[in-house]
């Protein structure tokens, strides 16, 4: 049970129940600071920065559940995070800001259908979903994950901030569950914190995703999506097609310490004219384990990017490939550790606000895929090895969920199971 | 978990990625046409003999423009750290082009297109990227000294000017500027009068291109528009009824595989005929080292329904600009990593037998033998030229990696 369930009570004790009505509110943010050596031309950055301030609020009236998450980054983050390697909606080796509606969906679930046998019943139910979020594809949100620093696949693994329509089924018994979702969205990326989506699009691309919970806590996934020029608003960019799948532990310990594991497989295909023009590959292996409230993350990667011109900003591109070309791949490696210290209760006895530092090390090594090609990392970036050390201190209260980008069926917003890595619960 | 049970997983996790070994090839994804002749190397061919070749080593070069004994380059990208905001000026009165003086292009990333106008009085220079995009105009009255006469951008302009063709219509100057598009920003082709260089006045923007307008070609009040997978159109800006503030479009051909990229208007001094448009056709490829895309011929008689004829073709690498001798009937060809290809196009390239057809029945120019020498610009296999310059005397091609060649004509 979330912490403001205590705070905010419920008008009904039970979420099951149809008349039950449940609210739960939570707010986070981090300040990191980060050392990048070297980020761009043999140039050392240190910033100190705001990241992922968010406010995430969940409500539920009977079959219903509306799940929104604000996010300031529009207002903290415009330079972008320093990330070596990531890229996405025209930002390059710096995160881009996230948009201020990052998630606001609204879910209807149907009442769980149950037949055979009274102690071990296998149960049916089936959900619709509809509003901007992130798309039935991929893994978990990053920033619900252990480290700070996103891996480099962020765009490879995850689809976010589309408006969307999602429906799903599934079918559980005992501890063993799965589940189909497929939704149908627009294609076209966010192109700025505050800006919205190109409506007209809405529909032009889909996504389909299986996922299956053999145990509890242990959780297989497979995905395919269809985007179609998710750099152009206005279309007429490389279309994607891509694929995913990953195996993911989660089973905490009695005393709430981690043991998480993530490992994912995932393809993106650029595609004009109906055929595929460059391919993209991501390897990622990352897990946590928790020790007396305090935790080790370490994260294994191997992703491509497709290089791009930049502007007369280094870290940023111009969306849509120029003349859809690229400058050639560059396969990023990177190595991230991380070491969380226990976090420190704000207030004692007060709503559960907690102070959580830690520490981060990332080292990558980013490499052409083929040559001869005109993006040669060592030159560009001064060092064939690039290192960043982040510092910070991440502050929450009241309630956050555990997962994001899971609507309806696979949504359980009031359920303390499984980790929010980062946060940590009072039960 | 039992053995079994983590077999399957491992099978389902490689449903995508497994793989992703060194083996795989990653990019790019070349689909080669099934029915054309390999003729990277071509055996009936002959190669061009090189004159001499002036290194540029520290940014890549993009287009050329040869009036007289001097050349112009621009450079593209960041090479290292170091931005395409540099012209060069060569001289190339001997057999070895000598690099005689640059011209830094403030706050550029990419100067991409680069012209002298037709009466040798100035030099145009297309700024990208965005927010810095627009044209640089300089004074070629010193013809190796080029001053800035003004550096222009505009609402539309600097957004990024990704090529800017200089052509002359009813005698007054124009800057045909195709405006990189970005997210809710559609691609324009912006026409700025030259009037007086001094300050170049917008006459008219057209929303064209899908997704981008890369490059026109003007040529007796007629514009040909290289609206990429919209294929090529045809507007008359100074013809017949049409005008530069206003044009009327006129007809319109979707070449094969669209993806058009940069045009020429064959008017055959010998013949007088004018009825081919060259189009070179660009691909995705990765700079520097890969490329795809086909010269596309399209037979305008009827300029209402231009009709695509005939295609050449090579194995592993696309085609990029051209150059014509037009007297001779001779296509220049930069070809990327595939070098320069010479074709000869006089004559009817729309008759060939079956054997010289591809399987859409366009005629085939490579079984044709219309392929009539090729260049390399390399010793080492790494070549990827980004323009070539005809003029009497001599052929030119810049070379993204290497710089500026001078080769003796075939």
């Amino acid at each position: 049970m979330g912490l403001l369930a205590r705070v905010i009570p419920a008008q009904s004790d039970s979420t099951t129940k149809p008349s039950s009505v449940h609210a739960q509110i939570g707010v986070m943010g981090t300040g990191v600071i980060t050392r990048a050596a070297p980020a761009y031309n043999h140039r050392t950055f240190t910033e100190l920065q705001l990241i992922q301030p968010v406010l995430m609020a969940s409500l539920s009236l009977r079959s219903v559940t509306f799940l929104g998450a604000l996010n300031a980054e529009g207002y903290t983050l415009k330079r972008g995070e320093l990330n070596a390697g990531i890229w996405g909606e025209g930002y390059v080796d710096r995160r881009h800001p996230h948009t201020l509606v990052h998630e606001a969906m609204v879910a209807w679930q149907s009442p769980t259908v149950r037949r055979g046998a009274a102690t071990t019943p296998t149960a049916f139910s089936v959900s619709l979903a509809a509003g901007r979020g992130f798309v039935p594809f991929g893994s978990d949100d990053p920033m619900m994950r252990p480290l700070e620093k996103y891996p480099v696949n962020h765009h490879h693994a995850q689809i976010l901030e589309r408006i969307q329509a999602i429906g799903a089924a599934r079918v559980a018994r005992g501890q063993q569950a799965v589940t189909i979702e497929g939704a149908t969205y627009n294609g076209d990326e966010p192109t700025g914190p505050f800006h919205g989506p190109r409506w007209s699009r809405f529909g032009d691309s889909w996504s389909i995703r299986a996922s299956g919970q053999l145990v509890r806590g242990l959780e297989l996934s497979a995905s395919e999506a269809s985007l179609i020029s998710p750099e152009l608003q206005q279309g007429g960019a490389f279309d994607h097609r891509q694929h995913h799948a990953s195996l993911r532990i989660d089973r905490p310990n009695p005393r709430g310490d981690a043991r998480y594991i993530l490992a994912e497989l995932a393809r993106t295909d650029e595609i004009t004219n109906g055929k595929t023009a460059f391919q993209y590959r991501s390897n990622l292996v990352e897990g946590e384990y928790g020790w007396r409230r305090a935790a080790a993350a370490l994260r294994l990667e191997s992703t491509d990017r497709g290089e791009q011109t930049r502007l007369a900003d280094p870290f940023r591109a111009p969306l849509g490939h120029v003349d859809f070309q690229n400058l050639g791949v560059t396969q990023w490696r990177v190595v991230t550790v991380a070491l969380k210290a226990p976090p420190l209760r704000l207030v004692p006895r007060g709503v559960g606000s907690h102070l959580a530092p830690f520490v981060e090390v990332a080292r990558a090594v980013p490499t052409p895929r083929n040559r001869p090609t005109v993006f040669e990392p060592a030159d560009f970036y001064g060092a064939s090895t690039l290192w960043s050390v982040s510092v910070g201190l991440r502050v929450h209260t009241g309630t956050m969920r555990a997962r994001m980008g899971r609507y309806g069926v696979l949504s359980d917003p009031f359920s303390g199971a499984g980790m929010n890595h980062g946060m940590h619960h009072d039960e | 978990m039992t053995s079994s049970r983590g077999l399957s997983i491992m099978a389902l996790l490689c449903v995508v990625g497994c793989g992703s070994d060194s083996a795989t090839p990653v990019t790019p994804i070349v689909t080669v046409p099934k029915d054309t002749t390999p003729s990277i190397a071509p055996v009936s061919a002959a190669p061009l003999v090189v004159l001499g070749q002036g290194t540029i080593a520290e940014r890549y070069t993009s287009e050329l423009w040869v009036r007289g004994t001097t050349a112009y380059t621009s450079s593209w990208g960041t090479r290292g750290v170091i931005p395409g905001n540099a012209v060069k000026i060569w001289d190339v009165s001997g057999s070895t082009p000598l690099l005689v003086d640059s011209v830094i292009v403030a706050n550029a990333g990419t100067t991409g297109d680069v012209q002298v106008s037709d009466d040798g009085t100035i030099l145009a220079v297309a700024i990208e990227p965005r927010p810095n995009g627009g044209l640089a105009i300089y004074s070629l009255a010193s013809p190796r000294k080029p001053q800035l006469i003004t550096r222009y951008s505009s609402a539309r302009l600097q957004w990024g000017v990704h090529t800017a063709e200089l052509a002359r219509v009813n005698g007054i100057l124009y800057a045909f500027c195709s405006i990189d598009p970005a997210s809710n920003v559609p691609a324009q082709l912006v026409i700025v009068s030259l009037a007086d260089p001094a300050n170049p006045v917008e006459v008219s923007a057209l929303t064209i291109g899908n997704p981008l307008i890369h490059d026109v070609f003007v040529r007796d009040g007629l514009l040909f528009a290289a609206e990429w997978n919209d294929g090529v159109a045809i507007y008359d800006i100074g013809a017949i009824s049409g005008s530069v503030a206003a044009p009327k479009f006129i007809g319109r051909v979707k070449t094969v595989g669209g993806q058009v990229h940069n045009l020429w208007w064959f008017n055959d001094p010998t013949t007088s005929e004018k009825r081919y448009v060259f189009v070179g056709q660009e691909g995705p490829g990765s700079v520097g080292s890969s490329s795809v895309g086909d010269i596309h011929v399209v037979d305008i008689s009827n300029r209402a329904v231009p009709k695509e004829v005939a295609v050449f073709s090579v194995t592993g690498a696309g085609v990029h600009n051209f150059s014509m001798d037009e007297a001779n009937g001779r296509l220049y060809a930069a070809y990327y990593n595939g070098g320069v290809k010479v074709l000869n196009v006089r004559g009817d390239l729309s008759s060939c037998t079956a054997d010289q057809k591809t399987t859409d029945g366009r005629c085939d120019l490579a079984k044709m033998g219309r392929l009539a020498a090729f260049a390399n610009t390399s010793t080492n296999g790494l070549a990827y030229v980004w323009g070539v310059h005809w003029q009497p005397g001599a052929l030119y091609a810049s070379d993204m990696l290497t710089g500026l060649w001078k080769f003796a004509l075939p």
